[in-house]
C-alpha cells in the first residue's frame, strides 16, 4: 500500500544525524516493547513477519513519527493482539495513556488484515498472474537469469508489497537470482501464490540525482520482460 | 510528565496483562533483551571482516556465500535468511539501507543504530547517496561509483570495508578492534589507527 512508512524518495527531508543513540533500546521499554514482539508473535498474535510489517503500515500516517521505531511496534503490538483476539478491545483502554500512533483496526477479520485490503490485495493478485505482460514459465522455473533487461511494474498494490514506490516503472538489470522465496505480499494476506523467484536488479542511473546506482530485490511478479 | 514516560507505563501495564494472560514471562522477555544488549551486536561482523583481510580464501567464500559462513560460525537466526557480503574496492563504495521498514542483518551486526531507522537516511539515500554520505562524512571521489543495497526482501546485506593501510603488523583481533559498524553499513571507511 502507498503510505508514509515507504520513504525512499521522499522528499523535504534533511541531514541524517549520525550522533544519534547506538545503544540498541534508547530507553528501557523499548526493549520491553521488542522482546514483546518475539515472544507474542510465538504465542500467535501474527503468522510471520509480513503480517507485522503490514500493521506497521497501517499506523494513521500522521503518527507513524510520534515515537520513533519502537512506539511503532507498540502500536503494531496492540493492533495485532487486538485483530487476533488475545486481548480486547476493553483491555486495551483500560491501559493507563493513551494508545500511541493511533493504529486502530478497521473491519477486521483476522489479524495483520481488514476485509477491505484482503480483497484489494486478492484482486490485484489475480490481475497480475493473469497479466499478458509477465506469464509465469511451465514448472515453476524462473523467467530471467542475470543480466536479463526488465521493467518494474507502475501499479501500487492496495495492501503490503515489497516493491518500493521509487522502484516502480523502471528499468532494471537483473544482477542475480536468489530462487524461490516465500512471496511477501501474499504472505501478509493468507492469499496466493506463496512463493516467487527474486531478483537483485540494478535500477537505470538516472534514479539518483549523483550518479549512484541502486540494487533492490525484487519478486518475479513485479518485473516484466524489457529485453 | 513527559511523553516518554507516558508510554513507558503503558508499555508496563500491557507487559502485565500479557503476563497474567500467559502470553509471555518475564524470564522471557529479559534474556531476549539481554542478548541483543550483550551478545549479539557489530563484534559479530567485524570478526567476518578482519578474517577476511587476512585469509585471501575465507575471503572468497564470504563473497560467494556469506550464509554458509555464519551458519558455520552460528550465527545463523536474528532475521538472517540469507546473508551477501559487498566488497569495497578503490572504484566502487557500497551502502546498505531498507526504505520500506528497517531490516537490518540483526545476526552480524545486533539492531540497527537510530540514524540508519531515520526518515531522513530512509528517504535520501537511495536519491543522493553522494550528498547523504558526504554530510555523514565521507567524502568519496567523483570516481567511486556508489552502489545502494535497498533490503526489499529478506536478503540483508554486509559490506566489507577497505582495509587500511599501515595495518600489515596487526593480527586478526586488532583488525576487528578498528572494524566500526558504520564501516559495516557503508557510510564510512576504516581509517589506519
Amino acid at each position: 500500500m502507498d503510505g508514509i512508512h515507504d520513504l525512499g524518495g521522499k522528499p523535504a527531508f534533511g541531514p541524517v544525524d549520525r550522533s544519534l543513540t547506538t545503544h540498541p533500546f534508547e530507553r528501557p521499554w523499548e526493549g520491553r516493547v521488542f522482546a514483546m514482539i518475539n515472544a507474542a508473535g510465538r504465542s500467535g498474535a501474527y503468522q510471520n513477519t509480513d503480517q507485522f510489517r503490514h500493521a506497521i503500515e497501517r499506523i494513521r500516517p500522521a503518527h507513524y513519527f510520534d515515537h520513533g521505531y519502537f512506539g511503532r511496534w507498540l502500536a503494531a503490538l496492540e493492533l495485532m493482539l487486538l485483530e487476533s483476539s488475545l486481548v480486547s478491545e476493553e483491555e486495551l483502554n483500560a491501559l493507563p495513556e493513551r494508545p500511541i500512533n493511533g493504529a486502530t483496526p478497521t473491519g477486521t477479520h483476522t489479524a495483520g488484515m481488514t476485509k477491505a485490503d484482503h480483497d484489494g490485495q486478492a484482486s490485484s493478485l489475480k490481475d497480475l498472474l493473469a497479466s499478458e505482460r509477465n506469464p509465469p514459465l511451465p514448472h515453476g522455473d524462473a523467467r530471467f537469469s542475470e543480466n536479463h533487461k526488465v521493467r518494474t511494474i507502475s501499479q501500487s498494490m492496495p495492501g503490503h508489497t515489497r516493491l518500493p514506490a521509487f522502484a516502480r516503472g523502471r528499468d532494471a538489470v537483473i544482477t542475480d537470482c536468489h530462487g524461490l522465496w516465500p512471496f511477501p505480499d501474499a504472505r501478509a494476506h493468507g492469499l496466493a501464490p506463496k512463493e516467487q523467484h527474486l531478483y537483485t536488479v540494478r535500477l537505470d542511473r538516472r534514479s539518483t540525482l549523483d550518479q549512484g546506482v541502486v540494487h533492490l530485490d525484487v519478486f518475479e511478479l513485479y518485473l516484466e520482460d524489457a529485453s | 510528565m513527559n511523553e516518554s514516560t507516558d508510554i513507558a507505563h503503558r508499555v508496563a501495564a500491557l507487559e502485565a496483562l500479557l503476563t497474567q494472560k500467559g502470553l509471555v514471562t518475564e524470564d522471557q522477555l529479559d534474556s531476549m533483551v539481554a542478548r541483543y544488549e550483550q551478545q549479539v551486536g557489530p563484534l559479530n561482523g567485524a570478526k567476518l571482516v578482519a578474517k577476511a583481510w587476512v585469509d585471501p580464501s575465507f575471503k572468497e567464500s564470504l563473497l560467494s556465500d556469506a550464509t554458509a559462513v555464519i551458519k558455520a560460525w552460528d550465527l545463523q537466526g536474528g532475521q538472517v535468511d540469507k546473508l551477501v557480503v559487498k566488497e569495497n574496492t578503490p572504484s566502487v563504495h557500497n551502502v546498505v539501507v531498507c526504505t520500506l521498514c528497517s531490516c537490518y542483518p540483526w545476526a552480524v551486526l545486533g539492531l540497527p543504530p537510530k540514524w540508519y531507522k531515520s526518515p531522513e537516511y530512509r528517504a535520501r539515500v537511495v536519491v543522493e547517496p553522494r550528498t547523504v554520505l558526504s554530510e555523514m562524512g565521507l567524502d568519496l571521489k567523483d570516481d567511486v561509483e556508489i552502489r545502494v543495497w535497498d533490503s526489499s526482501a529478506e536478503i540483508r546485506y554486509l559490506v566489507l570495508p577497505e582495509r587500511p593501510e599501515g595495518t600489515t603488523h596487526l593480527d586478526e583481533t586488532a583488525l576487528a578492534d578498528l572494524v566500526s559498524r558504520d564501516a559495516m553499513i557503508g557510510v564510512a571507511q576504516v581509517d589506519t589507527p
